[in-house]
Protein backbone atom coordinates (compact mmCIF):
# COMPACT_ATOMS: atom_id res chain seq x y z
CA UNK A 1 0.00 0.00 0.00
CA UNK A 2 1.74 2.98 -0.82
CA UNK A 3 1.53 5.85 1.82
CA UNK A 4 -0.86 8.77 1.80
CA UNK A 5 1.77 11.13 1.14
CA UNK A 6 3.42 9.58 -2.11
CA UNK A 7 2.34 8.72 -5.32
CA UNK A 8 1.82 5.76 -6.33
CA UNK A 9 4.92 4.17 -8.50
CA UNK A 10 3.22 2.37 -11.12
CA UNK A 11 0.74 5.31 -11.19
CA UNK A 12 3.55 7.45 -12.22
CA UNK A 13 5.28 5.01 -14.58
CA UNK A 14 2.06 4.54 -16.51
CA UNK A 15 1.49 8.28 -16.44
CA UNK A 16 5.02 8.41 -18.04
CA UNK A 17 4.34 5.65 -20.73
CA UNK A 18 1.41 7.16 -22.03
CA UNK A 19 2.72 11.34 -21.95
CA UNK A 20 5.84 9.31 -24.22
CA UNK A 21 3.40 7.13 -26.41
CA UNK A 22 1.42 10.45 -27.27
CA UNK A 23 4.51 12.69 -27.58
CA UNK A 24 5.70 10.44 -30.53
CA UNK A 25 2.40 9.66 -32.08
CA UNK A 26 1.46 12.86 -32.70
CA UNK A 27 5.66 14.16 -33.34
CA UNK A 28 5.39 11.25 -36.18
CA UNK A 29 1.95 12.66 -37.60
CA UNK A 30 3.12 16.33 -37.53
CA UNK A 31 6.50 15.26 -39.00
CA UNK A 32 5.15 13.87 -41.65
CA UNK A 33 2.93 16.99 -42.23
CA UNK A 34 6.00 19.07 -42.61
CA UNK A 35 7.57 16.74 -45.20
CA UNK A 36 3.99 16.55 -47.78
CA UNK A 37 3.99 20.72 -47.03
CA UNK A 38 7.74 20.43 -47.99
CA UNK A 39 6.66 17.99 -51.16
CA UNK A 40 3.93 20.57 -51.95
CA UNK A 41 1.02 18.94 -51.17
CA UNK A 42 -0.66 20.91 -48.61
CA UNK A 43 -4.22 19.19 -48.66
CA UNK A 44 -1.64 15.57 -47.66
CA UNK A 45 -0.31 18.00 -45.15
CA UNK A 46 -3.02 19.16 -43.33
CA UNK A 47 -4.28 15.26 -43.54
CA UNK A 48 -1.35 14.27 -41.49
CA UNK A 49 -0.74 17.32 -39.11
CA UNK A 50 -4.74 17.43 -37.97
CA UNK A 51 -4.97 14.23 -36.43
CA UNK A 52 -1.13 14.88 -34.99
CA UNK A 53 -2.38 18.24 -33.22
CA UNK A 54 -5.93 16.17 -31.94
CA UNK A 55 -3.76 13.56 -30.44
CA UNK A 56 -1.31 16.04 -28.62
CA UNK A 57 -4.10 18.04 -27.36
CA UNK A 58 -5.68 14.96 -26.45
CA UNK A 59 -2.85 13.76 -24.44
CA UNK A 60 -3.36 15.09 -21.32
CA UNK A 61 -7.45 14.44 -21.40
CA UNK A 62 -6.33 10.70 -21.45
CA UNK A 63 -3.49 11.51 -18.60
CA UNK A 64 -6.37 12.77 -16.57
CA UNK A 65 -8.44 9.41 -17.19
CA UNK A 66 -5.38 7.45 -16.28
CA UNK A 67 -4.76 9.49 -13.28
CA UNK A 68 -8.48 8.93 -12.12
CA UNK A 69 -8.71 5.01 -12.44
CA UNK A 70 -5.38 4.95 -10.93
CA UNK A 71 -6.83 6.65 -7.49
CA UNK A 72 -9.66 4.93 -8.15
CA UNK A 73 -8.04 1.18 -8.00
CA UNK A 74 -6.14 2.31 -5.13
CA UNK A 75 -8.97 3.28 -3.39
CA UNK A 76 -8.02 6.86 -2.68
CA UNK A 77 -11.80 7.92 -3.85
CA UNK A 78 -10.97 11.60 -2.57
CA UNK A 79 -8.43 12.10 -5.55
CA UNK A 80 -10.01 9.72 -7.60
CA UNK A 81 -12.92 11.96 -7.58
CA UNK A 82 -11.67 15.51 -8.12
CA UNK A 83 -9.65 13.84 -11.00
CA UNK A 84 -12.76 12.95 -12.62
CA UNK A 85 -14.38 16.38 -12.16
CA UNK A 86 -11.35 17.90 -14.03
CA UNK A 87 -11.84 14.79 -17.00
CA UNK A 88 -15.78 16.06 -17.03
CA UNK A 89 -14.80 19.63 -17.16
CA UNK A 90 -11.93 18.88 -20.05
CA UNK A 91 -14.96 16.93 -21.92
CA UNK A 92 -17.20 19.63 -21.53
CA UNK A 93 -14.48 21.92 -23.12
CA UNK A 94 -14.29 19.73 -25.87
CA UNK A 95 -18.23 19.73 -26.56
CA UNK A 96 -17.97 23.53 -26.22
CA UNK A 97 -14.79 23.62 -29.10
CA UNK A 98 -17.15 21.99 -31.14
CA UNK A 99 -20.19 23.75 -30.53
CA UNK A 100 -18.63 26.90 -30.33
CA UNK B 1 12.60 28.79 -44.40
CA UNK B 2 9.98 30.70 -42.10
CA UNK B 3 9.47 26.86 -41.22
CA UNK B 4 13.00 26.58 -39.74
CA UNK B 5 12.82 29.54 -37.85
CA UNK B 6 9.35 28.14 -36.61
CA UNK B 7 10.75 25.08 -35.47
CA UNK B 8 13.87 27.06 -33.60
CA UNK B 9 11.68 29.35 -32.03
CA UNK B 10 9.41 26.57 -30.45
CA UNK B 11 12.52 24.46 -29.61
CA UNK B 12 13.65 27.55 -27.69
CA UNK B 13 10.66 28.06 -26.16
CA UNK B 14 10.24 24.10 -25.25
CA UNK B 15 13.92 24.80 -23.49
CA UNK B 16 12.85 27.63 -21.75
CA UNK B 17 9.30 26.52 -20.43
CA UNK B 18 10.83 22.77 -19.38
CA UNK B 19 13.84 24.73 -17.45
CA UNK B 20 11.58 27.05 -15.63
CA UNK B 21 8.06 24.85 -15.11
CA UNK B 22 6.03 26.99 -17.51
CA UNK B 23 4.39 26.17 -20.67
CA UNK B 24 6.70 28.99 -22.77
CA UNK B 25 3.65 30.56 -24.42
CA UNK B 26 4.12 33.55 -22.97
CA UNK B 27 7.52 33.28 -24.99
CA UNK B 28 6.41 31.92 -27.82
CA UNK B 29 3.10 33.94 -28.54
CA UNK B 30 4.60 37.22 -28.59
CA UNK B 31 7.19 36.55 -31.03
CA UNK B 32 4.66 35.15 -33.20
CA UNK B 33 2.75 38.27 -33.26
CA UNK B 34 5.75 40.53 -33.51
CA UNK B 35 7.67 39.01 -35.76
CA UNK B 36 6.05 36.56 -37.81
CA UNK B 37 2.61 39.17 -38.27
CA UNK B 38 0.54 35.91 -36.85
CA UNK B 39 -2.95 36.60 -36.18
CA UNK B 40 -3.24 37.06 -32.22
CA UNK B 41 -5.73 34.40 -32.51
CA UNK B 42 -3.64 31.89 -34.42
CA UNK B 43 -1.08 32.51 -32.13
CA UNK B 44 -2.93 32.26 -28.70
CA UNK B 45 -3.89 28.78 -30.36
CA UNK B 46 -0.66 27.47 -31.33
CA UNK B 47 0.72 28.68 -28.32
CA UNK B 48 -1.46 26.50 -26.81
CA UNK B 49 -0.89 23.29 -28.17
CA UNK B 50 2.97 24.44 -27.82
CA UNK B 51 2.22 24.47 -24.10
CA UNK B 52 0.25 21.11 -24.12
CA UNK B 53 3.51 19.58 -26.18
CA UNK B 54 5.89 21.31 -23.65
CA UNK B 55 3.79 19.64 -20.66
CA UNK B 56 3.70 16.68 -22.52
CA UNK B 57 7.50 16.12 -22.97
CA UNK B 58 8.69 17.54 -19.97
CA UNK B 59 6.40 15.10 -17.65
CA UNK B 60 6.77 12.33 -19.06
CA UNK B 61 10.77 12.25 -17.43
CA UNK B 62 9.51 14.46 -14.59
CA UNK B 63 6.72 12.11 -13.35
CA UNK B 64 8.74 9.17 -13.58
CA UNK B 65 11.24 11.26 -11.24
CA UNK B 66 8.83 11.72 -8.38
CA UNK B 67 9.14 15.67 -8.76
CA UNK B 68 5.69 15.56 -9.94
CA UNK B 69 2.61 15.60 -7.10
CA UNK B 70 0.09 13.46 -8.63
CA UNK B 71 -2.43 14.63 -6.18
CA UNK B 72 -1.96 18.27 -5.72
CA UNK B 73 -1.88 18.87 -9.31
CA UNK B 74 -5.24 17.12 -9.56
CA UNK B 75 -6.79 19.59 -6.98
CA UNK B 76 -5.38 22.59 -8.62
CA UNK B 77 -6.31 21.56 -11.33
CA UNK B 78 -9.79 21.75 -10.51
CA UNK B 79 -9.79 25.43 -10.32
CA UNK B 80 -7.48 26.31 -13.17
CA UNK B 81 -9.83 23.96 -15.71
CA UNK B 82 -12.80 26.08 -14.85
CA UNK B 83 -10.99 29.14 -15.31
CA UNK B 84 -9.54 28.14 -18.39
CA UNK B 85 -13.05 27.44 -19.62
CA UNK B 86 -14.13 30.44 -18.37
CA UNK B 87 -11.38 32.54 -20.26
CA UNK B 88 -11.70 30.53 -23.80
CA UNK B 89 -15.09 31.59 -23.91
CA UNK B 90 -14.35 35.18 -23.25
CA UNK B 91 -11.43 35.43 -25.97
CA UNK B 92 -13.85 34.40 -28.95
CA UNK B 93 -15.37 37.98 -27.71
CA UNK B 94 -12.53 40.27 -27.04
CA UNK B 95 -10.78 42.77 -29.56
CA UNK B 96 -7.28 41.71 -30.64
CA UNK B 97 -5.73 45.36 -29.37
CA UNK B 98 -7.68 44.21 -26.01
CA UNK B 99 -5.36 40.92 -26.07
CA UNK B 100 -2.05 42.40 -26.89
CA UNK B 101 -2.13 45.34 -24.51
CA UNK B 102 -3.12 43.13 -21.52
CA UNK B 103 -0.13 40.22 -23.57
CA UNK B 104 1.98 43.46 -22.70
CA UNK B 105 1.24 44.13 -19.13
CA UNK B 106 1.14 40.76 -18.12
CA UNK B 107 4.74 40.20 -19.67
CA UNK B 108 6.15 43.11 -17.28
CA UNK B 109 4.73 41.70 -14.62
CA UNK B 110 6.16 38.19 -15.42
CA UNK B 111 9.88 39.52 -15.82
CA UNK B 112 9.39 41.28 -11.94
CA UNK B 113 8.30 37.43 -10.81
CA UNK B 114 11.06 36.05 -12.82
CA UNK B 115 13.54 38.18 -11.44
CA UNK B 116 12.99 38.39 -7.57
CA UNK B 117 12.41 34.39 -7.93
CA UNK B 118 14.87 33.05 -5.38
CA UNK B 119 17.95 32.55 -6.29
CA UNK B 120 18.41 29.36 -4.46
CA UNK B 121 15.69 27.01 -5.63
CA UNK B 122 15.41 25.45 -2.04
CA UNK B 123 15.42 27.69 -0.15
CA UNK B 124 12.18 27.19 0.86
CA UNK B 125 12.00 23.11 1.10
CA UNK B 126 10.73 21.95 4.34
CA UNK B 127 12.37 18.34 5.83
CA UNK B 128 9.49 17.98 8.17
CA UNK B 129 8.08 14.51 7.93
CA UNK B 130 5.33 14.09 5.88
CA UNK B 131 1.73 13.60 6.94
CA UNK B 132 -1.42 15.56 5.15
CA UNK B 133 -3.04 14.36 1.73
CA UNK B 134 -1.28 17.10 -0.32
CA UNK B 135 2.16 16.61 1.26
CA UNK B 136 4.93 14.59 -1.35
CA UNK B 137 8.71 14.02 -1.35
CA UNK B 138 11.46 13.13 -4.11
CA UNK B 139 14.28 12.32 -4.25
CA UNK B 140 17.19 15.11 -5.36
CA UNK B 141 20.12 13.59 -7.48
CA UNK B 142 21.89 17.15 -7.87
CA UNK B 143 21.37 16.89 -4.40
CA UNK B 144 21.99 13.15 -3.75
CA UNK B 145 19.17 13.24 -1.16
CA UNK B 146 15.50 12.59 -0.59
CA UNK B 147 13.15 15.47 0.10
CA UNK B 148 10.00 15.76 2.01
CA UNK B 149 7.57 19.00 1.80
CA UNK B 150 4.44 19.50 3.27
CA UNK B 151 1.69 21.47 1.55
CA UNK B 152 0.16 24.50 3.53
CA UNK B 153 -1.93 27.67 2.15
CA UNK B 154 -3.92 25.48 -0.04
CA UNK B 155 -7.00 28.24 -0.72
CA UNK B 156 -4.23 30.80 -2.15
CA UNK B 157 -3.10 27.88 -3.90
CA UNK B 158 -6.43 27.17 -5.68
CA UNK B 159 -7.12 31.04 -5.79
CA UNK B 160 -4.32 31.59 -7.89
CA UNK B 161 -4.67 28.23 -10.26
CA UNK B 162 -8.36 29.98 -10.98
CA UNK B 163 -6.83 32.86 -11.61
CA UNK B 164 -3.93 31.42 -13.80
CA UNK B 165 -6.82 29.10 -15.45
CA UNK B 166 -8.40 32.30 -16.79
CA UNK B 167 -5.48 33.89 -18.05
CA UNK B 168 -4.27 30.68 -19.84
CA UNK B 169 -7.98 30.55 -21.83
CA UNK B 170 -7.74 34.84 -22.45
CA UNK B 171 -4.13 34.12 -23.34
CA UNK B 172 -3.43 30.98 -24.57
CA UNK B 173 -0.37 30.58 -21.77
CA UNK B 174 -0.39 28.20 -19.70
CA UNK B 175 -0.01 30.13 -16.55
CA UNK B 176 2.81 28.61 -14.99
CA UNK B 177 4.83 31.86 -14.44
CA UNK B 178 2.29 32.56 -11.36
CA UNK B 179 1.57 29.19 -10.23
CA UNK B 180 5.16 28.11 -9.77
CA UNK B 181 6.45 31.34 -7.76
CA UNK B 182 2.91 31.15 -5.50
CA UNK B 183 3.70 27.33 -5.13
CA UNK B 184 6.96 27.75 -4.10
CA UNK B 185 6.63 30.81 -1.59
CA UNK B 186 3.43 30.56 -0.34
CA UNK B 187 2.76 26.81 -0.04
CA UNK B 188 5.87 25.55 -0.08
CA UNK B 189 6.24 23.29 -2.18
CA UNK B 190 10.25 23.22 -3.26
CA UNK B 191 10.70 24.95 -6.33
CA UNK B 192 11.49 21.74 -8.33
CA UNK B 193 8.41 19.74 -7.30
CA UNK B 194 6.89 23.33 -8.33
CA UNK B 195 7.91 23.57 -11.71
CA UNK B 196 7.83 20.16 -12.10
CA UNK B 197 3.93 19.99 -10.96
CA UNK B 198 3.08 23.01 -12.33
CA UNK B 199 4.50 22.14 -15.96
CA UNK B 200 2.31 18.76 -15.16
CA UNK B 201 -0.59 21.03 -14.79
CA UNK B 202 0.10 23.29 -17.67
CA UNK B 203 -0.96 20.52 -20.66
CA UNK B 204 -4.05 19.64 -18.72
CA UNK B 205 -5.10 23.46 -18.64
CA UNK B 206 -4.20 24.54 -21.93
CA UNK B 207 -6.15 21.29 -22.96
CA UNK B 208 -9.41 22.85 -21.91
CA UNK B 209 -8.62 25.88 -24.30
CA UNK B 210 -6.74 24.22 -27.12
CA UNK B 211 -10.26 22.54 -28.11
CA UNK B 212 -12.50 25.90 -28.17
CA UNK B 213 -9.17 27.04 -30.70
CA UNK B 214 -9.59 24.15 -32.72
CA UNK B 215 -13.34 23.96 -32.85
CA UNK B 216 -13.19 27.80 -34.15
CA UNK B 217 -9.96 26.60 -36.55
CA UNK B 218 -7.28 29.22 -35.21
CA UNK B 219 -4.87 26.53 -35.03
CA UNK B 220 -3.17 26.94 -38.54
CA UNK B 221 -1.80 23.32 -39.25
CA UNK B 222 1.65 23.32 -41.01
CA UNK B 223 3.13 26.49 -38.46
CA UNK B 224 1.76 25.08 -35.61
CA UNK B 225 3.65 21.18 -36.78
CA UNK B 226 6.95 23.06 -37.40
CA UNK B 227 6.31 24.87 -34.13
CA UNK B 228 5.64 21.64 -32.16
CA UNK B 229 8.40 19.20 -33.32
CA UNK B 230 10.99 22.22 -32.04
CA UNK B 231 9.03 22.51 -28.68
CA UNK B 232 9.29 18.52 -28.35
CA UNK B 233 12.91 18.50 -28.67
CA UNK B 234 13.58 21.63 -26.65
CA UNK B 235 11.21 20.10 -23.87
CA UNK B 236 13.52 17.27 -23.86
CA UNK B 237 16.97 19.13 -23.75
CA UNK B 238 15.21 21.31 -20.89
CA UNK B 239 14.72 18.59 -18.47
CA UNK B 240 18.08 17.22 -19.08
CA UNK B 241 19.38 20.28 -18.55
CA UNK B 242 17.51 20.85 -15.21
CA UNK B 243 18.96 18.31 -13.65
CA UNK B 244 22.46 19.52 -14.49
CA UNK B 245 22.60 23.01 -14.15
CA UNK B 246 21.39 26.16 -11.75
CA UNK B 247 18.27 28.23 -13.62
CA UNK B 248 19.32 31.30 -11.30
CA UNK B 249 21.09 33.35 -14.55
CA UNK B 250 18.90 31.80 -17.53
CA UNK B 251 15.64 32.98 -15.45
CA UNK B 252 17.30 36.43 -15.01
CA UNK B 253 17.95 36.83 -18.31
CA UNK B 254 14.53 35.36 -19.79
CA UNK B 255 13.07 38.69 -17.36
CA UNK B 256 15.35 41.04 -19.27
CA UNK B 257 13.68 39.36 -22.83
CA UNK B 258 10.46 40.09 -21.03
CA UNK B 259 10.75 43.53 -20.63
CA UNK B 260 11.72 44.27 -23.90
CA UNK B 261 8.61 42.39 -25.25
CA UNK B 262 6.39 43.59 -22.77
CA UNK B 263 7.61 47.39 -23.32
CA UNK B 264 6.87 46.25 -27.56
CA UNK B 265 3.80 44.41 -27.18
CA UNK B 266 2.60 47.84 -25.47
CA UNK B 267 3.59 49.73 -27.40
CA UNK B 268 1.76 48.04 -30.53
CA UNK B 269 -1.15 47.92 -28.52
CA UNK B 270 -1.49 51.36 -28.45
CA UNK B 271 -0.20 52.31 -31.85
CA UNK B 272 -3.05 50.06 -33.33
CA UNK B 273 -5.61 50.98 -30.93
Amino acid sequence: MTPEHLDDPELRAHTGWLLRGGSAAAGTLLAGGLLQAALGRPDSAAAWILPGIVIMITTPVARVALIAAGFGRQGRWRFCAVSAAVLFLLIGGIFLGRHH
Amino acid sequence: MELLVLSLLGAATGLLGALLGIGGGVFMIPMLVLYFNTPVAHAVGMGLVAVIATSNSAGSVNVGQGTVNLRLGMVLELATVLGALAGALLAGRAAPNILIGLFGILLAVFSVLMWRSPADPNDSRLDSEPSGPLDGEYFDAAENRRVRYHMKALPIGMGVSLAAGALSGLLGIGGGVFKVPVMHLYCGIPMKAAAATSNFMIGVTAAASAFLYLGRGQIPTVPTAAVVLGVLVGAWAGTTLNRKITDRAVRRAFSLLLVLLSMQMIFRAFHDA
